[in-house]
């Protein structure tokens, strides 16, 4: 192939960054709404994923427009802390389920006062 | 990269305490696979997990300090941290006593746990890289919302799992200004962060938000307002010894990351830090003057005490730095003491209500007044080093509300004040139910375990001890 | 032929590729905060997860994102998955499936402010600056780092597995 496509980073210049970060912003509000409204505990486990999810392409997108690789390596971390989070929370739900046959968080108030 | 494999193999020689735990963490784990599933083994894994925090201890007290950065600045030893370190393992070689002097009969995976605690912090009170203190703090953040849900009764996983969502919201928090300050200065090193914004032309309010929002992590782990909701909810439900610790060890490292995060920034953090302080002294004390259970009420007062943890910080001073250092010193004893009179109490009375407690002390008269000595401490009055501590943080306020400083440290030093006399009323509640009201009358008649009252009276002497020789403490810091 | 690859506007694709994966990436999102069944929420988290994995391809960052479409959407939502069925057996299927939301105006309002704020710096921070040629090895760059500026966070986050593991299957044995 004798036509060379045009090389990538002009490419990539011409998405300016506040969309990536306005886009992330938009992921991490629905997440934080998420952990806040929603009562139940998978739910907000998941809500907290996306909410991490927007801090990656966070640093994703910064780490690009700085062409630093060190953003990229933050997300690694993230992404395994990430699945021990989650590794721990369903184990923990998991237990309360078979104690007391619900994952609702309103109805765990044993522990109030 | 001759040169930076040289310079790895030389940092990972500076690390011996961190190899020392981690060796202990290691040998646990053998023991508990190969070891048989009794008691005898049980106490085995204690043994050596003391063994270690001990021979680390002694360990720490051999190593040289430098300020020098470690693995390419991913760490650094400098004095604070080592100070820091050896209150970790002071308060890890505390709970693992309360643990047997109790005779709590916990699996080796419990010592699995409060190890890895000690390990994960001591990384964390090294850490000056934004990659470095995210993973420590979570390794000790994991460890807790763990150790919180492993007696997998109802209520302790119920705790956990609160626990876990409002640690893990406020880790994402942290990341996202962290990732804005990353996206500011296009560093991720505590000292590349300050450089860029000290060269730099960025946005001050948007460098605020993004340090107020990495703050979330820090704070949570002080349990400081607004993340302090998980307190009482995981006080009240874990076992005291887990508690005891919970509440002292990822406080020190809470208290050095604020601390370094707020020195990235050079702006001046008086009135967000203020605002801190005084949000969390008065959401902890006054809710914890309505409390009816002793466990929940030392939830809602660690709140307020970590309030005063961060009233050192204003200023950034070294003096403010020192008087929040010593705070700690004195609060490790102090908390530790109280939660281990709490236990005792609970041995004799089966229960954690102020109202179960009456009476106990005409039956131990000096068991009372020991359980005094650490109230009288919490709340920070003399001859205990709780008013040494209170005094110091206090003093620095002044200095720097004197020094032309903002009209909001008045504030937080007349609220501090107020408030500690406020918190007379609930720290005084237990000797009051002990010493004054009558006893029911079909007590059983249990006699206190020496052993138990030996530890404690240990601990009682160090509060006391330094509050006439602070010396002791103050020699070491920095 | 030729002359019609080369002059075909790729920014104009740049910018529908970016209005593809974000509608993606926010549309699951919401899916995910509106559902009313925990397995579709999955299934929105999913949508978002992949979509910010085109996200990250489109930022150069190719390793990224099929560390992503792996680790998450081949690990952790597998794992999220599971606890779904473990929790959702038994006679009370329909009860551990529901979702019921509370205390919605005052979380709402602290969400409202938050986004008002997010987004009105994330509108002025702008910032479309040039940018260096990627290094063409990558992934090299990144295993070289990982393993001699970064390695002792790499070991620590071995600890913290390690950790884990022993403590998460403590907690759900029995």
């Amino acid at each position: 192939m004798e036509n060379q496509l045009p090389a990538m980073p002009d490419v990539i210049a011409q998405v300016p960054l506040n969309n990536y970060v306005l886009l992330a912003s938009i992921l991490f509000i629905i997440g934080i709404a998420g952990v806040l409204i929603r009562r139940n505990a998978i739910i907000m486990l998941m809500s907290i994923e996306l909410m991490l999810n927007a801090v990656n392409l966070l640093l994703v997108a910064f780490s690009s427009y700085r062409s630093d690789p060190n953003g990229q390596i933050f997300v690694f971390f993230i992404m395994a802390v990430a699945a021990a989070e989650v590794a721990v929370g369903l184990a923990i739900i998991v237990m309360i389920y078979r104690n007391i046959r619900s994952i609702d968080i309103s109805l765990l108030d044993k522990l109030r006062g | 990269m001759q040169q930076q494999l040289s310079h790895i193999l030389e940092s990972g020689s500076k690390l011996s305490v961190e190899l020392l735990l981690f060796a202990g963490l290691i040998s646990l784990i053998l023991l508990i696979s190969f070891l048989k599933k009794n008691e005898k083994a049980r106490n085995v894994i204690w043994l050596v997990s003391l063994i270690v925090t001990v021979v680390s201890f002694f360990a720490l007290t051999q190593t040289f300090v430098s300020d020098a950065l470690l693995f390419n600045g991913l760490i650094q030893n400098s004095s604070f941290s080592h100070f820091g370190k050896s209150l970790v393992l002071i308060s890890t070689a505390i709970i693992l006593l309360h643990i047997k002097v109790m005779k709590y009969d916990l699996e080796g995976e419990y010592y699995v746990l409060i190890l890895g605690i000690a390990f994960s912090l001591s990384f964390l009170l090294m850490s000056s890289h934004l990659l470095s203190m995210f993973v420590a703090m979570e390794a000790v953040s994991l460890s807790s919302y763990m150790l919180v849900a492993f007696r997998q009764k109802a209520h302790n996983l119920e705790a956990g799992i609160k626990y876990l969502i409002f640690g893990a919201t406020s880790t994402a928090l942290m990341l996202y200004g962290a990732s804005f300050l990353y996206g500011i200065t296009g560093s991720l090193s505590f000292a590349g962060i300050q450089q860029g914004l000290t060269s730099g032309t960025s946005d001050g309010n948007m460098v605020q938000i993004a340090l107020l929002m990495t703050l979330a992590g820090p704070l949570f782990k002080l349990s400081a307002a607004p993340f302090h909701i998980w307190a009482p909810d995981v006080y009240e439900a874990t076992p005291t010894p887990l508690i005891s610790y919970l509440a002292i060890a990822p406080k020190i490292g809470g208290l050095y990351i604020a601390f370094r995060l707020l020195e990235t920034v050079p702006y001046d953090h008086t009135i967000i830090l203020s605002i801190i302080i005084l949000l969390s002294i008065l959401i902890g004390n006054f809710s914890a003057l309505t409390q009816k259970n002793a466990k929940r009420m030392m939830g809602y007062s660690g709140i307020a005490q970590s309030g005063f943890l961060l009233v050192g910080l204003l200023g950034l001073e070294i003096t403010g730095l020192r008087a929040s250092g010593f705070y700690m010193a004195v609060y490790i004893f102090m908390t530790s003491g109280a939660f281990l009179l709490l236990d005792m109490v609970e041995k004799q009375t089966k229960s954690f209500q102020f109202s179960d407690m009456s009476g106990l002390s005409q039956k131990f008269v000096f068991f009372g007044i020991i359980g005094l000595i650490f109230m009288v401490g919490l709340t920070g009055l003399p001859p205990t080093a709780g008013f040494t501590a209170k005094f110091l943080v206090f003093t620095n306020v002044w200095e720097q509300y004197s020094g032309g400083g903002h009209k909001i440290l008045l504030w937080v030093l007349l609220f501090g004040l107020i408030n500690t006399a406020i918190s007379i009323y609930y720290y005084f509640k237990i000797p009051y139910f002990m010493f004054l009201k009558t006893p029911p009358e079909n007590k059983s008649e249990n006699s206190l375990n020496m052993t138990q009252l030996s530890l404690l009276t240990i601990l009682a002497f160090a509060v006391l001890a330094l509050f006439f020789a602070p010396q002791w403490v103050q020699n070491q810091l920095f | 032929m030729e002359d019609w690859m080369n002059q075909l506007d790729w920014a104009w694709l740049q910018w529908l590729a970016l209005g593809i994966f974000g509608f993606g990436a926010v549309g699951g999102a919401l899916y995910l905060f509106f559902t009313k069944n925990i397995l579709y929420g999955a299934y929105g988290l999913l949508t978002s997860l992949i979509s910010v994995g085109g996200l990250f391809l489109m930022n150069g960052a190719e390793f990224l994102a099929v560390s992503q479409i792996m680790v998450y959407v081949g690990g952790i939502l597998i794992l999220i998955m599971f606890g779904i069925m473990l929790s959702a057996k038994g006679e009370k299927k329909e009860d551990a499936l529901k979702v019921v939301n509370v205390n919605s105006l005052v979380s709402l309002l602290f969400a409202a402010v938050m986004a008002g704020g997010l987004i009105f710096y994330s509108v002025k921070m702008g910032g479309s600056r040039s940018l260096a040629e990627p290094s063409a090895e990558q992934v090299q760059d990144l295993g070289m780092s990982l393993m001699t500026t970064q390695v002792l966070v790499l070991e620590l986050v071995g600890v913290l597995l390690l950790i884990v593991l022993i403590g998460a299957s403590y907690i759900a044995k029995k």
